[in-house]
Parts: C-alpha cells; structure tokens; sequence
C-alpha cells in the first residue's frame, strides 16, 4: 500500500472558474519513477500540488503513501510527499541553507541531535556537503536545485514529486540532477519539458493536455509517437 | 496557481458598468468629496446620501449585502476618530470613572464613522464595476499627474506578482510542515517552538522585502533597454459620448443638491 500514488478521477478548478483538473486518474505503484508532460497550462503543476493536500479537488478521490488526503492526514501527508517546487528561491526562505533544509525536522519536533545529522546525510545526499552556513539567496541556479530537493530528502519522504527540476539548468548542472534523480530509490512523479531526461530516467511516461491524461505508457513508444507529440505541442 | 483575492474588479452587464471611466472616477471623487464636506450631525442628508449609495449599488447589480459586507474594512479606521468622543468638549452625556463623555463629541464621532462608511462604498462599487486598467486610464484622461498615474500602474501590476511569490513561499512551508509517525517526546515538539515559527516566519518577509527591490531593480533595467524615460506614452483616448455627459450632468446635480440638503438642515 505504501510509496504509492493512487489519483480517481480528480476534478478541480481555479476560483475564477477556469477549470484546471477535468477529471485524472492515475497509479502509480511504490517505487516506479514516472515522467509527467505536457505543455504549459496542461495542468501539471495542479495536479502536483493536489499530491500533498496543497490543493483539494471538487471531487475525486487521492492517496498517496496509503493514506487519505485529508485536513486530518494532511501533516503525515506532507511528511510522506517530497515536493519540489519549480523556482528553488520559492522553496528557499530561510537565510541560509542549514535553516532551509532543517525546516522540516525542526518543524516535526526531531531532537536537535537528529536533526543536525539529518541535515548533514541529505546536503551529502544532493553532493552539497559543507553549504549549511552559506546564504542560499547567493547560490548558483544549480546549487539551489539541489538544496532544494535536501530540503524535502530530509525528511525521508516515501514519494517524490518534482516539479520541472531541469528547467533553467546548464548541461553539467542538468547533468548531476539526472544522476541524483537516477539513484534516488523513492517513488517518483516529475513534471518535465525535457524529453531526453524523460527517455533516460524514466520508463513510463503520461502525457497531459487541457487538465485530462491525454497518454500514459511506456516512455520508449510515446517519445516515439510523433503523431502524439506534435498533437499536444511536445516536439 | 496565482493570488485571486486582491482584485475587486466584477464583471457585470450593468449601466454603472457600462458608463466611461472618466465619469465614474469624477463622480465617485465629487460623491466622496460631497460627504466630506457634509457639517457633522447632518442625519438627514446622511440618510439621503446613502439612499443615493444604495441606488447606485442597486444599479451596478453589484449585490447590496456584498458591498455592505465589504465595506465593514472602513470599521477599523473609524477607531481612530474615538478620542473625539472624550475630548470635544461641551456638555456631557455621561461620566465614566471621572471621564466626561462629551454628547457633541459623540454626534461627531458617529457622523465620521457614518460619512466613512458611506464613501468607502462609493469607492468599491468604482473599483468593483472598473478594470483597473481602465481606471488608470480614466487617471491619464483626467490629467493626474503622469507619475503618480505610473506608480499606481506599477503597483498593481507587481502587487498580484508579489502576492503570488507569497503564497508560493507558503506554499513551499506548508509543503514541509509534516507530522510524524512514530510518537514520544518528539510528538510533544510537533510544529516547532512559537519563537522559532516567528523566526522563520521572519526570515520570509524579508527574503520577501529583498526580492522586491532586486526586483524592481530588473524592472526598471529592462524598462530603460526598451528606451524608457520616465513618461510611459498612450494612446489617446476616446471621446466622451453625449448621453455620458448628461449622466455626469444629472449626477453633479444630485451631489449639489445633497451638500445644499446638508447644509440647510444643519442651519449652517
């Protein structure tokens, strides 16, 4: 049951009507890495943000890590679900780099000694050792990335959701990212524009068009699809 | 994933809705002007300035009790106009512990409360029934000064951008804020100390504040490679039609009638 995503039929629009979610379902079983595509405004990133109760759909049903997405689950929720979000100065608040990723154990009431070692494990993790007392506002768009992905890594999420995370990358920086990504075990959902990273990482893709699954199937056949790709924008 | 809640404007098929912008933006100014000037203890022309309001209201098919509601935000300014009730003078009302409850203090105090409260609904039915664009064009056409016209327009095109990098900020915390499995002392700690919330909570707003001025700073950067020199050119804008007129006519006629009501009453 666990490491799982289960989305039925998930409805959702925005409060100026604009109907975001018309109707998504999607499994993804524990330990499956799955890519996420589809143009802008296909209603990617709303459906990541239902993954940990940031958004509630009209109607629908989500699990994820076995549990329920509701008010009362919602901080395990949170504490199951790694989100990264697009813009890494979005997830980085905090004035340095220590104080972001400790956010989440400190937050869950972790003894400072656990703490401290957790945060070192996920900065070594992300191949950031030693950045816990620099300024993350002074770090290059790669660095934050993956201080980014530390922040959410230590607090030893089930699932991983990452939105867009090569975008605004050099190819070295990208590079990194797609290795980490590679060895990271949890199951994971990532939101991309960047097929060749989609080919290479993951094995099963879904494509999104107008807030519905448009495909959702071996990587390798639809990349292959070029009728598929030029319909919903993606060449 | 944007900030909703900021903009007043609703679209709605109606003759306030329909009218120019100049003509709102200077009768919903004279209105405000007109209650100002309105002597305190005026009840009469009160009760007919708000009929006024109301039918305006009613015409913008706005909804009577959603303007009230929001015109509750004029409550907390009134606060300030409180000392008044203490320090007016003349005969007294009422002594409480040895302070004397001045009974003309209280006929101001209520008639500030009563005119701010009839303005700020003036003020949102304008921004309710009126783009935001359209009011800054209004602005341009009423030859406000163009600087002024051009913070206003800066203002709210980046007051939605930064509310937007707010909630994505909350966003990104709430995102983090988990709850443990297991249970024992780390349960009693859930959510961190209040001292350590505030600091974290601090550390937003300022990152917040930084990214502004960095902001602006690219703004304005990108704004002089395009040849900006401190005016920002429009088009002109149209004419007036007659039958807008005779509107800003009648209405101007309404709102000297209401001051002369006021005045009147009052023996002024």
């Amino acid at each position: 049951m666990h490491h799982r995503i289960e989305l039925d039929n998930i409805v959702f629009s925005y409060p100026d009507g604009h109907a975001a979610l018309a109707g998504v379902s999607l499994h993804i079983e524990g330990g499956e890495k799955v890519a996420l595509v589809g143009q802008n405004g296909a209603g990617k990133s709303t459906l990541i943000l239902h993954l940990n109760g940031i958004l509630r759909p009209k109607s629908g049903g989500v699990r994820v890590a076995g549990l329920d997405v509701t008010e009362k689950n919602l901080g395990r929720v949170r504490a199951a679900v790694g989100l990264v979000f697009q813009t890494p100065d979005d997830q980085l608040f905090s004035p340095t780099v220590f104080d972001d990723v400790a956010f989440g154990p400190i937050y869950q009431g972790l003894p400072e000694a656990e703490v401290r070692e957790r945060v070192a494990q996920a900065l070594a993790d992300v191949g950031m050792e030693g950045f816990g007392p620099r300024v993350s506002h002074h770090l290059s768009i790669g660095q934050k990335k993956r201080v980014a992905i530390a922040t959410v890594l230590v607090m030893q999420p089930e699932i991983l959701v990452l939105d867009e995370p090569t975008a605004g990358l050099d190819p070295r920086s990208r590079r990194g990212l797609i290795h980490l990504l590679n060895k990271l075990p949890q199951t994971m959902l990532v939101s991309t524009h960047d097929l060749p990273m989609a080919r290479e990482l993951f094995k099963r893709t879904v494509v999104m068009d107008s807030g519905r699954i448009v495909a959702d199937g071996q990587t390798s056949e639809i990349l292959s699809d070029e009728v598929l790709l030029k319909k919903y924008g993606l060449e | 994933m944007h900030f909703h809640f900021l903009d007043p404007y609703l679209p709605r098929d109606s003759a306030i809705h329909a009218l120019d912008p100049r003509i709102k933006l200077m009768l919903a100014i004279g209105f405000i002007l007109c209650v100002a000037l309105m002597p305190s203890g005026a009840w009469m022309a009160y009760a007919l300035a708000f009929a006024l309001m109301l039918a305006v209201i009613l015409f913008s098919d706005l909804g009577v009790i959603a303007v009230l509601k929001k015109s509750a935000l004029a409550l907390p300014f009134v606060l300030a106009a409180l000392p008044l009730i203490f320090t007016a003078g003349g005969p007294a009302l009422a002594t409480i512990g040895g302070v004397a409850i001045s009974a003309s203090g209280v006929a101001r105090f209520v008639s500030i409360a009563v005119k701010s409260w009839v303005s700020l609904q003036m003020a949102i039915v304008l921004a309710s029934s009126t783009s935001f664009p359209d009011l800054l064009l209004a602005m341009r056409g009423l030859h406000f000064p163009r600087i002024f016209v051009s913070i206003f327009g800066l203002m709210w095109r980046y007051l939605f951008v930064l509310a937007d990098e707010a909630l994505r900020m909350m966003r990104a915390r709430a995102a983090r804020s988990g709850e443990l499995e297991r249970s024992g002392p780390a349960r009693s700690s859930y959510g961190g100390s209040l001292a350590w919330r505030a600091r974290v909570t601090g550390g937003m707003a300022g990152s917040l504040f930084l990214r502004a001025i960095e902001r602006g700073d690219r703004i304005y950067l990108a704004m002089a490679s395009r040849g900006y020199d401190g005016e920002i050119r429009a088009f002109p804008l149209p004419r007036i039609p007659p039958d807008q007129w005779l509107v800003f006519g009648m209405g101007l006629v309404a709102l000297v009638l209401l001051l002369l009501v006021a005045l009147l009453l009052s023996g002024v």
